[in-house]
């Protein structure tokens, strides 16, 4: 390999090891799909109307010319199936791809913590970076303290340490210390969000993890069930609710950048994820005064029940590395207009 | 598609995203567009599922789906406009500083190229597919591919000012000067 191969391929890798995984891939291209589908289905109508069209204008033509084709119309009438076709086909061999992975030179982990936009609490994601080869466990121990954004919370009890984790086939089995029966006194509700926290957190640290069993002190029995009460957990492994997708994450959520982190320069981008009517995300970036210097917003690429991303493209140049902002994200209420379901990240510009 | 079919779909997408979304990323050069264009071609992987009779040219297929949608949207003009700073991002791992900035260099300059050049560097030196293999996703010759990259490298070197730096040599033959 020459110098700019190699260099080419590292910053490649480089970047590209920053890249956090899709919330939820496989019901983002359903329904995808099923949009796809129906456009195509509405394209292959219009054609097949178009066909009609063409028939109908050439039959009285033909008739018109006693049973010769006129020869000023020449109707190309398209299959209607050719607009269902896909414009891609199908790789006709097989091709060796076993791509290989860039190596783990530390990689990003998504942490679960909870806050509370509004409506009662909902999972916010935090992205730490780990060098650790065991993710899971690494993620868990940082989901256990608490997060870099202080609007955030991790309602598992101070002091609790994670003793080991299994894992079989498609199931993790996190053994915590006996801290975390200390209970946090905040009831059942809060109780299953406490569950919530961890399965969302190790389900997202390996990806091939479905389902998550917990146990205290090496005892799998009875732990769950007596201890944070029967309706949000049960002694068999535990699962993410995708169905109720919406109702477990925040609304609106920054996760492109870290309370505390530092921009590159005044001119950057800041995006996430959200869930909200209409796909609609207002933004904003506010000084050390509380004073707005750049508003906007941005459609999600989904609207609410479904989970979208969304970017906001700023050019603050006014603004001098080192000065404080605050990036807010919010929905505005269709009700009244207010602000609605606000994340807020305190960033630093940088050079 | 069956249920059968389905699971199977869900597995690949599982497992297989991460690393896609990885590639889309170094393809489009943002975040926001690369989650964009990996949902649909996925979605367009789900609805050909059926046709996609080897399994093994599935990761083939949705490359090539990838590198086809985001040519033609950058054809169109939508996302022309890349703000070379925007999306580097904030945090970077196992890098020194003095190898940090070249690899930004090489990172900006490469937002400044064409989206068929950059994605046959993306394929290339990223995914390591051989040169055959990048013709077949972009749907070129090998010949293509061969002066495609070797022009990006020389645009590379030039747009981020590396001419003559050592670290950016040209492989011999490849078409440059030194």
């Amino acid at each position: 390999m020459s110098p700019i191969d190699d260099e080419l391929r590292r910053a490649l890798e480089r970047h590209a090891d920053d890249v956090p995984p899709l919330p939820d891939p496989v019901a983002g291209a359903e329904s995808r799909a099923g949009r796809i589908r129906r456009q195509r289905r509405g394209l292959a109508a219009v054609t097949t109307t178009l066909a009609v069209v063409a028939i109908a204008i050439v039959v009285p033509l033909m008739r018109a010319g006693d049973g010769k084709p006129a020869d000023v119309f020449t109707p190309s009438p398209a299959p209607a199936t050719s607009a269902a076709t896909p414009t891609s086909t199908p790789a006709s061999k097989p091709s060796a791809s076993a791509t290989a992975s860039p190596p783990a030179v530390g990689s990003a982990v998504a942490v679960y913590y909870l806050g509370d936009p509004g409506g009662g609490l909902r999972l916010y994601r935090e992205w730490h970076k780990t060098t650790s080869p065991d993710r899971i466990r690494a993620a868990v121990e940082m989901m256990l303290h608490a997060p870099l954004d202080s609007d955030y919370t991790t309602l598992w009890p101070a002091g609790t340490t994670v003793r080991g984790v299994a894992v079989e086939g498609e199931v993790a089995t996190v053994d915590l210390s006996g801290e975390a029966l200390k209970g946090t006194g905040t009831g059942s509700g809060a109780a299953c969000w406490t569950l919530k926290q961890l399965v969302w957190t190790v389900t997202a640290a390996d990806t091939s993890i479905h389902q998550v069993m917990l146990t205290v002190n090496g005892r799998p029995d009875g732990i769950v069930s007596r201890w944070w009460g029967v309706g949000c957990g049960r002694d068999v492994p535990m699962v993410r609710e995708t169905s109720s997708l919406s109702d477990s994450t925040a609304p609106v959520q920054i996760s492109s950048h870290n309370e505390g982190d530092t921009t590159r320069g005044n001119r950057f981008s800041f995006g996430g994820e959200a869930s909200v009517f209409e796909a609609t995300v207002s933004w904003s970036v506010v000084d050390a005064n509380g004073t707005t210097l750049l508003e906007g917003h941005d459609n999600a690429s989904v609207g609410a029940p479904e989970r979208g991303s969304w970017q906001a493209n700023v050019v603050l140049p006014g603004v001098k590395a080192g000065q404080h902002v605050e990036l807010r994200a919010w929905e505005t209420s269709m009700k009244d207009g207010s602000v609605t379901n606000l994340d807020t990240k305190k960033v630093v510009i940088g050079r | 598609v069956s249920a059968q079919e389905r699971e199977a779909f869900r597995e690949y997408v599982v497992a297989r995203s991460p690393a896609l979304l990885r590639t889309a990323y170094l393809i489009t050069g943002n975040r926001a567009d690369a989650e964009d264009l990996l949902q649909t071609a996925l979605a367009k992987t789900y609805l050909a599922w059926g046709r996609i009779r080897e399994r093994e040219s599935v990761d083939a297929y949705v490359r090539r789906v990838l590198v086809n949608t985001h040519t033609s949207i950058w054809r169109r003009g939508r996302r022309a406009t890349v703000v070379p700073y925007a999306d580097v991002p904030e945090r970077a791992g196992g890098d020194d500083a003095e190898s940090a900035d070249l690899h930004d260099a090489l990172w900006r300059a490469l937002t400044t190229l064409p989206a068929k050049m950059r994605a046959a560097v993306v394929l290339r030196y990223y995914e390591q597919l051989s040169e055959a293999e990048v013709a077949d996703v972009l749907g070129c010759s090998i010949g293509t591919v061969k002066s495609q990259t070797s022009r990006a490298l020389l645009k590379l070197r030039e747009n981020a000012g590396l001419r003559d730096d050592p670290r950016t040599a040209l492989p011999a033959g490849g078409g440059g000067t030194r």
